[in-house]
């Protein structure tokens, strides 16, 4: 089990993370998303033990990952722009890691080259960006770490690889119980990888859900009125964002589909349809509701 | 038990690192060890096998160990020492720059090791890579001493000294590097601080000492190439001191260091070693790619540096005019553009240069509160003088008027200077009195102002007899004399028949130690070497003394027509006397080598013997 608790990280006089608290159960797939700058990847190296937290604590199963050598022998930690030793082909960094990391699992490291079309004996820096990232995630399955943290890691993947990435993911969370925490813009591919988010914005976590439970709670509805009702006709509905063309009216509102339903037909639409949410959807809708000044940024 | 668990996965870890370290290092290792081969052991090679066929004398063990010492004294400073202190640059370079790139720290700094095993497992593992080529070469190097009849009984020791210092010196130099990258952000500044200390320091050292000295009369520091002081920080130009402290003749680095000079450099490695640790430790992950992590080192290297050059300048355009108005000119151009230029290196622009002006601040208020307190004569320390009843001897070592008397051990390496000495009540209240004169002249221009330096510099060494030493050094002008001499206020002191006895090393020789002599008068063209018998040398020491204390033997002077050098036995063997006592009773054998002597045609007892014993002719 993973828990910040109030933990705040400070570069100068910016504050990347101002005491934030979550927790992530062990054997989640968790999925931080958030706007640049939000502390995503300052969140991933805290809990890496790169960084030293200014304030407040982030744990793994009880205990502070920096400078705790067990705590960091349980963990790996694949940055978003991955470092490998100069020169060093990926049999001389697996020998590397070996050395270090008391879980690690030569066989598997074996297995895993199969699988992945690299090869290991060719320098890694020589390497284009997305076989560098099949390096690292081959080591990192390979350390059987009990935490494995990702920043960024499907960015210069190719569809297959994202797929065989995930289903390894996947496979390991299954069999070993493995937490995972990825960090990512890409909210496509997380949409169907984790069972958990987190929305970090401006240092701070505007929430974290089951994903489910998350789409299931916020739903777009279209409706057609003639005439269309004052708009304070909608407010016991808890709406994110309301858009109108003519007789036409789009809403992204929280909540249950039923009860969204029932309170429209209320209203006596000629049409309406109520859709679930992509993530990414869901990711704009609550950035605009942080303060997020999407019109402005994309006009 | 959960200490002992700790405490045996951290020894892992140093291990895991200490051995991948070095795995990593290993080429630079063979590469260093391959260096110091052809710079140590390939070029003594070379010169044993031909050291023979360069002479057509017999070549006697003595020669042979000559040769060999001399190579090795030679080779190490030249050679051997740029070499390591190149590798412990590139060494510190590959094991430490990590720290120093954000992609590398994520790495690293998210691996299980700790922080202390992570910097001691590649410290150590460089000090392997540096130490392991040293050992090898040095063991190659008395390998091929013993291959020739070298007496090696009599080079052991300075070998020995040799190598501990190359190892302790470039741990040192390593340790220093490590503590470089620990406070900076990028490798291109723990370069530039390690240049910048390096240089920076010694300058400093030697450009306060000297603006000190021309403002501060009598203001005497001892600074000399072997002081600790000059090179304390610096383990780069430290390395080189020993071999350079002994006015041009290499020494041995144990006999010329001392023991404090090796204490020091072993406490400085050892304290380095702790503050570097500590700093890692509490070093932020996040300061790789920014210039500094700790802001100490910076503000240091700044000040120095604009202090040597404001300093530098300043004495620099100071010589031009002996104004001291263009000292001060120079001190604020040369600070100032100092201080702009660092800054600008170090911050990457001048977006911080307005703060920066803080640290300026701190130069010129540490400048001027130095300059107040020597100008007004740092607390009395220019009219303190002694009691001459409390004083039990002077020594005066100024202009000398009868050559080099310093005495030499075998090796080279010098073991003693004859200074002048005065005892007699009578004498040490004359040599206060000279002194009470020279500070009532100083006064006049009082408070003091920075002063020509052009003249004869006298250092007093009063011993007290309390057991402690007063010491004072004035450079005073002087007024030509008609033979060509010169006087100044000192000239009574230095007419002194004690003096003359005690400063010169004719009085302190016995005949038996005079293997020949060299005459050569100018109306008869080229010399005349002769071995003269146990009397002739007799005669002849007692008509230099005798030369020597009418004051005959000057070679400052012009109208000297003959010229006699004494060549002494090498090496001497100390008989029971003057000389042995003045040397503590030194139980082994010195070299004298040659000295040689300037005398008047006329009115000399040296030349007058010289005549009557036909050496002339």
């Amino acid at each position: 089990m993973i828990e910040a608790k109030k933990l705040t990280k400070r570069f100068g006089a910016t504050t990347a993370l101002d005491e934030i608290s979550f927790s992530v159960g062990s054997g989640s797939v968790f999925g931080l998303v958030g706007s640049n700058g939000a502390g995503k990847s300052t969140f991933l190296r805290t809990l890496a033990g790169v960084y030293k937290p200014d304030g407040g604590e982030v744990l793994l199963d009880g205990a502070a990952p920096f400078e705790n050598s067990e705590v960091k022998s349980s963990l790996f930690f694949i940055s978003d722009f991955p470092y490998f030793l100069p020169q060093a082909n990926l049999r001389e960094m697996a020998g590397f890691f070996a050395r270090i990391y008391p879980n690690w699992s030569q066989k598997r490291f074996d297995e895993l080259c199969t699988l992945f079309p690299i090869d290991s004996k060719s320098k890694i820096l020589n390497m284009s960006k997305g076989m560098q990232r099949q390096a690292a995630i081959i080591c990192a399955i390979a350390t059987q770490p009990r935490c494995l943290l990702m920043d960024e890691v499907f960015d210069g993947l190719d569809p297959v690889m994202r797929q065989l990435l995930k289903r390894i993911v996947s496979g390991e969370v299954s069999q070993r119980s493995m937490t995972v925490i990825i960090a990512s813009h890409n909210l496509r591919e997380l949409e169907d990888f984790c069972d958990h988010v987190g929305l970090f914005h401006k240092g701070g976590v505007i929430f974290e859900r089951d994903l489910d439970e998350l789409k299931l709670g916020i739903n777009k509805v279209q409706a057609v009125f003639k005439p269309m009702p004052e708009l304070s006709a909608f407010a016991p509905l808890e709406i994110i964002k309301t858009e109108m063309h003519g007789s036409l009216i789009n809403l992204v509102v929280r909540g249950s589909k039923d009860e969204i339903l029932s309170r429209i037909n209320e209203l006596n639409p000629i049409f309406t349809e109520v859709l679930p949410l992509t993530l990414e959807e869901v990711f704009i809708s609550e950035m605009e509701v942080a303060g997020y000044d999407l019109d402005n940024i994309l006009n | 038990m959960t200490s002992t668990t700790s405490s045996i996965r951290r020894r892992k870890e140093f291990r895991e690192t200490y051995l991948w370290s070095l795995k990593k290092n290993r080429g630079m290792m063979a590469l260093m060890a391959l260096l110091l081969f052809m710079a140590l052991p390939m070029i003594l090679m070379t010169i044993m096998a031909n050291a023979r066929n360069n002479t057509k004398e017999v070549y006697t063990p003595e020669m042979w160990t000559q040769t060999y010492m001399q190579s090795i004294r030679s080779l190490v400073p030249i050679l051997a020492i740029p070499i390591t202190l190149i590798f412990v640059v590139v060494l510190s370079v590959s094991l430490f720059s990590y720290m120093h790139q954000k992609r590398s720290v994520d790495l690293f700094h998210a691996l299980p090791v700790g922080r202390s095993p992570m910097l001691l497992g590649r410290l150590f593992a460089g000090l392997t890579a540096l130490f392991a080529p040293i050992l090898l070469n040095f063991a190659i190097a008395l390998a091929v001493g013993m291959s020739y009849p070298v007496e090696m009984n009599t080079c052991w020791a300075s070998i020995i000294a040799y190598l501990l210092w190359l190892m302790l010196i470039s741990a040192a130099a390593l340790f220093f590097c490590a503590f470089m990258a620990v406070c900076t952000g990028t490798t291109v500044d723990m370069i530039l601080s390690i240049l910048g200390v390096n240089a920076a320091y010694p300058l400093l050292i030697l450009l306060s000492d000297q603006f000190a000295k021309l403002l501060l009369p009598g203001l005497a520091t001892d600074l000399n190439p072997s002081s600790i002081i000059l090179t304390a920080i610096s383990p780069f130009a430290a390395a080189f001191m020993p071999y350079f402290g002994d006015g041009g003749r290499f020494s041995g680095a144990a006999q010329t260091v001392g023991a404090a000079f090796f204490i020091w450099w072993i406490l400085f490695a050892l304290v380095l070693l702790a503050v570097t640790v500590i700093l890692y430790k509490r070093r932020s992950s996040e300061c790789a790619e920014s210039s500094f992590a700790f802001p100490i080192p910076k503000n240091v290297i700044c000040f120095m540096i604009t202090a040597v050059t404001g300093l530098g300048f300043g004495l620099i355009l100071r010589s031009s005019s002996e104004n001291s108005a263009n000292f001060f000119i120079g001190l604020i151009a040369g600070s100032l553009a100092a201080h702009i230029v660092t800054e600008a290196i170090y911050s990457r622009g001048f977006k911080q240069l307005r703060k920066s002006f803080a640290g300026y601040g701190v130069f010129a208020a540490v400048f001027l509160v130095a300059y107040a307190i020597l100008a007004t004569g740092a607390f009395g320390y220019d009219t303190r003088i002694p009691n001459a009843a409390d004083v039990a001897s002077v020594s005066i070592d100024g202009e000398s008027y009868s050559g080099d008397n310093t005495v030499y051990r075998t090796d080279g390496s010098r073991l003693a200077q004859i200074t002048p000495t005065l005892t007699e009540s009578q004498n040490i209240e004359q040599a206060v009195d000279v002194h009470k004169k020279v500070i009532e002249e100083n006064k006049k221009s009082y408070p003091y102002n920075i002063q020509n330096q052009a003249g004869i510099t006298y250092k007093l060494n009063y011993h007290l007899k309390n057991g402690k030493v007063l010491k004072r050094f004035y450079s005073v002008p002087y007024k030509d004399t008609k033979d060509g001499g010169y006087t100044t206020v000192f000239t009574p002191l230095t007419e002194l028949k004690e003096y003359r006895e005690s400063g010169n090393l004719l009085f302190y020789v016995e005949p038996e130690y005079i293997k020949s002599v060299d005459v050569n008068t100018r109306n008869n063209g080229d010399g005349l070497t002769v071995a003269p018998d146990l009397n002739t040398k007799k005669r002849l020491l007692e008509a230099m003394r005798q030369d020597s204390l009418n004051g005959t033997i000057d070679s400052n002077k012009v109208d000297t027509t003959v010229s006699i050098s004494i060549e002494y036995k090498h090496p001497t063997e100390l008989k029971d006397g003057k000389l042995k006592s003045y040397l503590g009773n030194y139980s082994g054998k010195i070299d004298l080598g040659s000295r040689g002597y300037q005398l008047p045609e006329k009115g000399s007892a040296t030349v007058a013997l010289i005549k009557e014993l036909g050496w002339d002719k």
